[in-house]
């Protein structure tokens, strides 16, 4: 009982701090993703997770990181927990954490049919929340916007909070992850294939370009206006389209086979 | 439970100053009218809106409302009425000396609008797409009953109540902005595309035949009738609230499917050639 | 369990009162939609034009905000797992209504449409582990979903609410009925559809019961006035596996709702 009241007491503690994109979304990052699946990679994926959409699971790793056994996974969806992590201890640079994890997963994942079910199930919930944290402005340079406080309206909240979750559901007030999905993706193949080039590492370069070009939209006395958010918002919306068709790229390259 | 469900559908909504329909429910009236354009109509406004759809500018109008060079749009939400039931003219509105009708102007705005609309060779591509989305809010908030300003019955908008134990009474103009919906359906704004998109040719073709002002006017008469539910300052318990709930649930949810099928037959006209033109007269 | 509280019985409570929702109107809505999904066009289209063309979704919460302007449907059942028999009147009174529904045509406008917003909200209500209720050996002491603990945002509240709100909310805060039943009614193998409409109304309270009971193990009632730091606390792990049977019973009573009425409207 103590020790269930102490969890509790720290997983709260915890949630309140870095809840990545909210469940809006990441599930529109996922369900962009799921609409560009092939056939053959959509079935060999949903008959590892229950026959659920891959939407189902697109927060699973924001309620499974503050308990055994996925408490390893609580820093994985940011780059670096705090600057000391961005060495090891005798000083070489370390990868982030996101984009190491998710190169790691695609490595291990490639002959995904030699591993047990349970792992594969386990991946696939992984890939499709990280791909769209490391896509997440303030989960790049984590350490330094974490301290960061924004004024809006009478509320004095913390930047990173208010760029996961508040952004987009002002922009979008109330939508549906599935509509939201077909609202934005509307590019065509060729604008798609663009996007779609390059490695998790150049990804999350381009993530940290748009990352600082929030963060210079800002106003000096960081009082958010609508000014700021008709700017801004367009930024989010492009990194959760781009979010949805890389991470449709690696489930096909995973299970398209 | 209710207030809870309410509270946590307000939360949700993240609206720092709704006005008219909320944002969602302005959502929902775009969701309709999108699916109701003819692919024609479409191509052209999201080539205008610069590849987005007409969902996506659904409460822009709100948004920009605080913003340099978009303070005008704030008279353009309300409708002034007679006791009969016409439309009072934009010029006299303008001149009362009530403030409530004097920035009554949506049917100014509208005109203005669409009229910019018809000649868009003569003005750029931002005042086209922000015209576009002058109509897309304007038509939202003529089928919302509180944007109906009788004339005959001004201190009717003061109208407030109580409700439960809740020292605080509650504004019935306020309620119109979502409450009247949102406390019986949690439907996201593309849900009510699969409630109320469900009429036939027949039945579209009767409900957007004649002008924005027939429209207006018949709405009117409809609108007129919530005031008839409330005494002022009533009090109510929760099975009392409930019970009142269930006098305009079924109303307004249905004027949401109204105005998008105008507004599709409106947007139709302006960008399709083969469709027939509305008039705001 | 059995001997701590010397439960001899089990009842299995369904009831549409006011003062008790059932489901939240989000879980209700994708019952019915799931359901809608799995309609023959002739059950959709001959139950769609005894109520006013509208889809049965926009009824699925019906009998939660008109409860004070009809007969109150009084749904208490009880199952005894030693004798496997089920009593009471909410089964009994569904069934009614679904026989009565089999000659629809011969009712009236009126009762046509209750009997309707009956079956497609008490569908969903059987299928609520949060129903789930207990009765001690003199079969007067519920044990019902009615008492306080301590929710995972730290806060006290009826582990009933949990079930009404925080398993369905909780995790995915931002869909909508269709999100849902996107996510969960996704392909479903013809195999396991008919597994799970296989048998009857019966059969699948009992199920509901069986599934269930577990809940009461996880998050034991404390009695009345039970201070805070005493109350049984909900840690998210758990939230999650009662979110996960919620999600399955939603599935289970939107594939049951439309077989009844693929029977009772699909000819």
């Amino acid at each position: 009982m103590k020790r269930t009241f102490l969890t509790t007491i720290v997983a709260l503690l915890i949630a309140g701090n870095a809840m990545a994109w909210d469940n809006r979304s990441h599930s529109t990052i996922a369900r962009i993703a799921e609409k560009h699946l092939t056939p053959r990679a959509k079935a060999n994926i949903e008959r590892y997770i229950d026959g659920h959409s891959v939407v189902y699971y697109a927060s699973w790793m924001d309620y499974n990181r503050t308990f055994p056994p996925y408490d390893v996974t609580h820093d994985w969806h940011v780059d670096y927990w705090t600057d000391a992590q961005r060495t090891d201890a005798e000083g070489n640079p370390l990868p982030p954490q996101s984009v190491d994890n998710i190169k790691r997963i695609m490595r291990e994942m490639s002959d995904f049919r030699s591993m047990p079910d349970s792992v594969v199930n386990i991946n696939i919930k992984y890939l499709v929340h990280l791909v769209g944290d490391m896509h997440c402005p303030v989960h790049v340079n984590f350490a330094k916007y974490r301290p960061l406080k924004i004024k809006w309206g009478k509320e004095q909240i913390k930047y990173h909070k208010f760029y996961d979750g508040y952004i987009i559901a002002l922009k979008h007030k109330n939508a549906s992850p599935l509509a939201l999905a077909d609202e934005l993706d509307r590019v065509d193949d060729a604008r798609r294939a663009e996007l779609q080039a390059g490695t998790p590492d150049d990804w999350h370069e381009e993530t940290l370009r748009y990352s600082t070009k929030s963060y210079e939209l800002l106003p000096e006395d960081k009082v958010i206006t609508d000014k700021y958010l008709s700017e801004v918002a367009p930024l989010a919306e492009h990194l959760l389209v781009a979010a949805g068709y890389r991470l449709a790229l690696i489930f096909n390259t995973i299970f398209d086979k | 439970m209710k207030r809870l469900l309410i509270s946590i559908i307000a939360l949700l909504a993240l609206s720092p100053m709704a006005k008219a329909w909320n944002g969602p429910l302005h959502a929902a009236v775009a969701e309709i009218a999108n699916v109701n354009l003819t692919p024609e109509a479409r191509k052209n406004i999201e080539a205008a809106l610069g590849n987005h759809g007409i969902v996506y500018y659904a409460h822009w109008m709100d948004d920009v409302a605080k913003t340099e060079g978009y303070k005008h749009v704030s008279k353009w939400h309300n409708v002034p009425l007679t006791a009969k039931n016409k439309i009072i003219p934009a010029k006299k509105a303008a001149k009362s000396k009530n403030g409530t009708i004097s920035k009554a102007l949506a049917m100014d705005g509208l005109a203005r609008a669409i009229a910019a609309i018809e000649n868009r060779d003569a003005i750029s591509a931002e005042e086209l797409k922000d015209n576009i989305r002058y109509v897309i809010y304007i038509v939202g908030d003529l089928h919302c009953p509180s944007h109906y300003v009788f004339t005959d019955m001004l201190e009717q908008r003061a109208l407030k109540y109580f409700y439960h134990k809740e020292k605080k009474p509650r504004s019935f103009m306020r309620f119109w902005e979502s409450e009247a919906i949102t406390s019986t359906f949690s439907w996201r704004p593309s849900e009510f595309v699969h409630q109320l998109n469900r009429l036939s040719p027949e039945q579209i073709a009767r409900l957007t035949e004649g002008s924005v002002s027939d429209w207006v006017k018949g709405n009117a008469k409809t609108y007129r009738q919530i005031y008839s539910h409330l005494t002022p300052n009533q009090h109510f318990d929760k099975k009392q609230y409930r019970i009142w709930l269930n006098n305009f649930y079924e109303m307004a949810t249905d004027q949401i499917g109204v105005a998008g099928y105008r507004l599709a037959a409106l947007l139709n006209g302006l960008f399709d050639e083969s469709e027939p033109k509305k008039s705001i007269k | 369990m059995k001997t701590k509280l010397t439960i001899l019985t089990i009842a299995l409570s369904v009831f549409a009162a006011s003062t008790a929702w059932g489901w939240g109107r989000d879980a209700h809505a994708t019952i019915a939609y799931i359901a809608e999904r799995h309609l023959t066009p002739e059950a959709k289209q001959n139950i769609e034009a005894q109520i006013d063309g509208r889809s049965i979704v926009y009824y699925a919460s019906w009998m939660d905000n008109h409860g004070e302007e009809v007969r109150q449907w009084r749904h208490s059942v009880y199952y005894d797992p030693i004798t496997h028999k089920p009593t009471g009147t909410a089964y009994t009174e569904l069934n009614t209504t679904i026989e009565k529904l089999r000659d629809y045509k011969s009712l009236s406008e009126r009762k046509r449409k209750e009997h309707i917003y009956h079956l497609v909200h008490a569908m969903g209500d059987f299928h609520c582990p949060g129903h789930t209720y207990l009765l001690s050996a003199d079969g007067k002491t519920k044990v019902n979903t009615h008492y306080d603990v301590v929710g995972h945002d730290g806060k006290v509240t009826r582990f009933h609410t949990v079930w009404d709100l925080h398993v369905i909310r909780h995790f995915h805060s931002t869909f909508g009925y269709m999100d849902f039943a996107h996510s969960l009614d996704n392909n479903l193998s013809q195999d396991y559809i008919d597994h799970v409409t296989a048998g009857n109304l019966y059969d699948w309270l009992c199920e509901t019961c069986n599934e269930s009971l577990w809940i009461y193990d996880m998050v034991p009632k404390k009695p009345k006035g039970t201070p805070k730091a005493e109350l049984s606390r909900i840690n998210i792990v758990q939230l999650q596996e009662m979110g996960l049977l919620a999600d399955r019973q939603i599935v289970k009573a939107g594939l049951r709702l439309a077989k009844v009425i693929n029977e009772v409207f699909g000819k």
